[in-house]
């Protein structure tokens, strides 16, 4: 569309036909201005912010900002509930790096061939990922609770009352959370994961059977390397993604029993809420710091690992 | 000109415009400053004054959005204004404070009148002073002192009776129990607790119940000691310093209640139970007794569909401290509204209005359709409202000020609480965790002595 008016504009007016010459010298630019822009105003400039605004006594309390050196980064460090709760966070991505991709894996795998009732299940499995996270959250809240649906199951299975708090333990309650939020994300793992099969040569499988290789060598040593793109994107998208969680958490526990599921960003947003604005704004700076130390290696290291393989 | 080209200008002026926006905010951009005469004639409009084609937004929380529904079809009849509710949802606190940090603001809000509430508005110069206001001569016995008053200046109007700590019971278990008169004092109240346990009642499964799941009811229970140590100037030694969580005080407090945990009378699921749960088992007499307030009153009503005389058959009401039967007072942001200052005088005062109109000419109306207890001396309460709640407002006469009212900041306590109940704290730890946060905020606000 464009190539071709530029082509008919040249004869007649010379002014016209440069301006055309110059949006198409540029074209790629007129579509990365506008999301470029949006970068800039809701990523770059609050990145930037944070970074100042960490280093001043922000508040709600006065009316004004000044610096204050590292007094924020002190205080919270010795107070040891961000420590607590930077641990809390790593633990969670992991265990949602687990649950979401061996959930997505074996969805891909067991719906892999594209038959009605497959495509079916795939559209159902993708369902909750198109879910409110907070509407995830509260319908998991209200079948785990002790009185909720699944005690009444057990209970009706068992033929006595079973009262298990689910959502009570400072030690599995996080599992449990992460498995929630892994569950919500399994359908785009499985669609990635998908993805990857498809692309897998029918001709080195065939190879690989006829050489022998039983169905589990077939997918151990052959497919699951091979999926070795789709293993990157779902592994860092999942960490990170559930790094920066805030929702699903939120909705199920509130960070209890205990803070024991209390990530960075619901104490962020609690510290916010009491009007203490540089603390939170330290809290995230560190946040983001702790994100791009365990994104960029762990990414180096699966590209690597791509390219050993492919 | 080349894309490169394109993109350096791009940075170039994204640096230049995050710089701006950084040396621009070295005053707070939100505040400003506040010069009001609340005795010049006209501050207060008289109540049905015309107010065509002006427009009032009113913010609420998902649990005061229907209060003010009659007041405002009322007042929209009245006087021509439009008056929008917009439902902030929970935590309304956070959610209104980030809104407003972000530049937006309402005509009127409710809010929680309390100290530690109001104190950030305040500095910010966010709130229109309510001072001289035509109704506060007429507020029923301790209402004008319960709430909205901050160094001596009024920013909120409080609507309806503030609630009171105290115990919540079910006289049928009382009764089962052998249980004739409520208790005076803590140790009568754990020694009726473990009365009630050693009965066995059928059906009970705990004479004590606490929702560490929901977390905002674990504070009452400590709180409801301090009463006493509060009309002593308790807090005024907390906000400066001299007095900390971690002394004996509020310490012993903490350890007291961690202690009916270690005897047992608590629910086994204490540390995840729901405030619903728990309002289902002070009503149906899965438990004896449950430290709480007003709004888990009212999830009760709802299980009982607001049948008062169902509701004045199975649940009670005393105020306990201590050493006695002293109630806490603590003021909740659906009893209270604040008046914003817009910047524009005439909605400005179209809010102050309203508000006028609420507590004069329609507060008969209002307590008729709310079914509540009037805070007016002349408007009488509807003879529906429960018993329960008639004396817990009976109980404002001579309370004491909780941490809310009375102190300059409000730590979560309650969050600290619910995690010594699952155990990741001890009475120590959740003191020191408190303290502290105390510390960080009353710094923030440029206190003495932090």
């Amino acid at each position: 569309m464009l190539r071709s008016s530029s082509r008919v504009a040249q004869p007649r007016e010379a002014s016209h036909s440069a301006l055309l010459q110059i949006n198409k010298q540029n074209y790629p630019a007129r579509f990365l201005i506008p999301a470029y822009a949006i970068l800039v105003v809701f990523f770059f400039a609050p990145t930037v912010l944070n970074l100042f605004y960490a280093f001043t006594n922000w508040s709600a309390f006065s009316k004004t900002i000044s610096f204050n050196g590292f007094n924020n980064f002190i205080q919270l460090f010795r107070s040891g509930t961000l420590l607590r709760d930077l641990r809390i966070t790593i633990v969670y991505a992991v265990l949602v790096g687990i649950f979401q991709n061996t959930f997505g894996l074996i969805l891909a795998v067991f719906l892999e061939k594209d038959t009605a009732l497959n495509r079916f299940a795939r559209t159902m499995f993708f369902l909750p990922v198109l879910m409110s996270a907070l509407a995830v959250g509260y319908i998991w809240q209200a079948v785990l609770k002790t009185n909720g649906a699944l005690n009444q199951i057990l209970s009706a299975i068992a033929n006595q009352e079973i009262a298990i708090p689910w959502l009570g333990s400072t030690t599995w309650t996080i599992v449990l959370v992460a498995a929630i939020h892994g569950w919500k994300w399994m359908g785009l793992s499985m669609l990635v994961f998908l993805a990857g099969l498809k692309t897998i040569d029918a001709d080195l499988l065939e190879a690989a059977a006829l050489d022998g290789a039983n169905r589990w060598q077939l997918f151990w040593r052959v497919k699951f390397p091979l999926l070795a793109p789709a293993f990157t994107f779902n592994v860092a998208t999942s960490l990170l993604g559930s790094m920066n969680g805030f929702d699903i958490v939120q909705a199920t526990t509130n960070g209890g029993p205990g803070g024991s599921t209390e990530i960075v960003n619901l104490f962020i947003w609690r510290t916010f809420g009491q009007g203490l604005y540089s603390q939170s704004t330290t809290m995230s700076l560190v946040l983001f710091l702790m994100v791009m130390i365990i994104a960029i290696p762990l990414i180096a290291y699966l590209r690597r690992r791509e390219h050993k393989i492919l | 000109m080349k894309f490169s080209q394109i993109m350096r200008r791009v940075t170039a002026t994204a640096t230049a415009l995050s710089i701006g926006i950084t040396l621009a905010a070295c005053s707070n951009p939100t505040a400003s400053e506040d010069t009001t005469d609340t005795t010049a004639a006209g501050y207060w409009p008289a109540a049905t004054t015309k107010l065509d084609g002006v427009k009032l937004t009113l913010w609420a929380a998902q649990n005061s959005n229907k209060i003010p529904l009659k007041v405002i079809s009322d007042f929209e009849q009245a006087t021509g204004a439009k008056v929008d509710v917009v439902t902030t949802p929970d935590p309304y606190e956070q959610n209104v404070q980030t809104k407003i940090t972000t530049g937006d603001t309402p005509d009127l809000a409710f809010w929680q009148p309390t100290k530690s509430m109001l104190q950030g508005f305040i500095a910010q110069d966010k709130l229109q002073k309510l001072d001289n206001a035509p109704w506060v001569s007429n507020y029923t016995e301790g209402i004008a002192d319960a709430g909205g008053i901050v160094d001596g200046t009024r920013y909120a109007a409080l609507v309806s009776t503030p609630p009171v700590m105290g115990v919540y019971y079910n006289k049928q278990v009382f009764e089962k129990a052998g249980i004739t008169e409520t208790p005076k004092g803590w140790d009568a109240f754990v020694a009726t607790a473990k009365k009630i346990a050693d009965a066995h009642v059928s059906g009970m499964d705990s004479p004590l119940f606490e929702m560490g799941g929901s977390q905002w009811g674990t504070q009452y229970a400590v709180q409801i000691q301090l009463a006493e140590a509060s009309k002593d100037g308790l807090w005024d030694r907390v906000n400066t310093g001299k007095e900390k969580f971690t002394d004996p005080t509020i310490k012993n407090a903490i350890a007291n209640y961690d202690e009916l945990f270690s005897q047992g009378l608590y629910n086994k699921d204490a540390g995840s139970a729901k405030d619903t749960d728990e309002a289902e088992a002070l009503y149906t007499g899965k438990t004896g007794m449950v430290i709480c307030v007003n709004s888990l009153f009212n999830e009760i009503a709802a299980l009982a569909n607001n049948d008062t005389a169902d509701l004045d058959e199975k649940i009670g009401f005393f105020p306990l401290s201590s050493e006695g039967n002293i109630g806490t007072v603590i003021p909740e942001q659906n009893n209270a509204v604040v008046a914003f200052r817009t910047g524009d005088e005439k909605r400005e005062a179209a809010a102050r209005q309203f508000i006028n109109f609420w507590m004069t000419e329609d507060y008969a109306n209002f307590v008729e359709d709310q079914k509540i207890i009037s805070v007016i001396k002349d408007v009488d309460s509807p003879s529906t409202v429960p018993q329960a709640l008639r004396d817990s407002a009976a109980a404002i006469e001579g309370v004491a000020g909780s941490m809310q009212s009375a102190a300059i900041a409000n730590p979560d306590l309650y969050i600290n609480l619910s995690d010594m109940i699952n155990k990741t704290k001890t009475v120590d730890s959740a003191a020191e965790a408190t303290q502290d946060q105390f510390a960080q905020i009353a710094k923030a606000q440029g206190a003495e002595g932090f």
